[in-house]
């Protein structure tokens, strides 16, 4: 199974998502410069950290613009799954793939801090292995992962289950203290409609490993293995029958 | 007009969060005045000007100009912009 790890110039968390991924049993991660045009050959596609294009004008406003983001969307139309953390989550806003917008923290501080994020949704693609109100350990660090939406399509996220992860204290309580930078209903991250697309600010690359503190970001990473796995038996299977 | 010279056009842009949107850098800045002896500073909303030069002059161009302003300049969800147009000038040809 093989993944693509997008590289913008300015993305500085593309080697932990490739660490992370190749550290799973049975899956392999690649680099994609941003100039390619072609994500045929992966299993799913995850857009990294740090900050593409220096950022400017607005987080993800330039790279969204990139050749590979074509492919990206593309991918995304056809049900390939689609992980973007921080930087990444923000890129998949500017392309229109997750709704709602990434904004300056409330504290105007540059967030850099373990957080405890709850799964509030526990059969997407991302997060099966986890039961519903499980609390992963994964480190944040960003300026603007301040997460808005307005509110007709708040109520659409609510509503359809995409909101995946909210921002929680060590005792799973949702409240302002637990909130790292502002984010309404303290979501920390969605899915999309489909729910092949999953945008989050934390970092699971950076919490794979326990001698990184955390090892629950790889759950993130196994749920998508697994999520493909299954597709695949399911394809099989209807191959056959057919 | 003279073979000399071409149309062109110098427009601003400017590019505010909308009101649903906090501006905590807004909200810092009116603190500021306020500790600064001016209490009557309600509000401060902070957001972005561009002046952009442009060769040509038509609707065409403007429309696209409008265009970019969706899709690059502004995040329509969380931004409105305004575009205004500034003077037309006329420029030296590049040779």
């Amino acid at each position: 199974m093989k993944f693509a790890v997008i590289q913008f110039p300015g993305s500085n968390c593309d080697q932990d998502c490739v660490a992370a991924v190749n550290s799973l049993d049975g899956l392999r991660a690649e680099y994609v410069w941003h100039k390619e045009t072609s994500l045929d050959d992966f299993d799913a596609i995850v857009l990294p950290g740090g900050f593409a294009y220096g950022d400017y004008l607005r987080c993800g406003a330039i790279a969204r613009f990139s050749p590979i983001m074509q492919a990206v969307v593309r991918a995304a139309r056809a049900g390939k799954l689609v992980l973007g953390t921080c930087n990444g989550f923000q890129v998949l806003c500017e392309a229109g793939l997750l709704p709602g917008a990434l904004v300056r923290n409330r504290s105007l501080r540059f967030v850099c801090d373990m957080i405890t994020a709850r799964v509030e949704v526990d059969d997407s693609p991302f997060t099966h292995g986890c039961q519903k109100g499980t609390l992963l350990r994964l480190p944040v660090a960003h300026g603007e992962g301040c997460f808005f939406a307005n509110a007709e399509t708040l109520r659409e996220l609510n509503a359809n289950r995409q909101v995946i992860l909210r921002y929680a204290d060590s005792r799973g309580r949702i409240g302002p203290e637990a909130n790292p930078n502002g984010s309404v209903e303290n979501i920390a991250g969605i899915c999309s409609r489909e729910r092949n697309v999953f945008g989050l600010m934390p970092h699971p690359d950076r919490a794979s490993d326990l001698r990184l503190d955390s090892a629950d970001g790889a759950k993130i990473f196994r749920s998508m293995v697994q999520t493909i796995s299954g597709n695949r038996a399911t394809s099989e299977r209807a191959k056959q029958v057919a | 007009m003279s073979r000399k010279y071409c149309e062109a056009m110098k427009v601003k842009v400017v590019v505010m969060p909308k009101a649903a949107v906090l501006d905590p850098q807004g909200n810092a800045v009116r603190d500021a005045m306020r500790h600064l002896g001016m209490p009557e500073v309600r509000s401060v909303r902070i957001g972005k000007y561009m002046e952009i030069d442009l060769d040509g002059k038509n609707g065409e161009l403007e429309s696209r100009l409008h265009g970019l302003c969706r899709d690059l300049l502004s995040n329509p969800v969380i931004e409105d912009y305004e575009l205004q147009k500034d003077e037309s000038v006329k420029r030296k040809r590049n040779k």
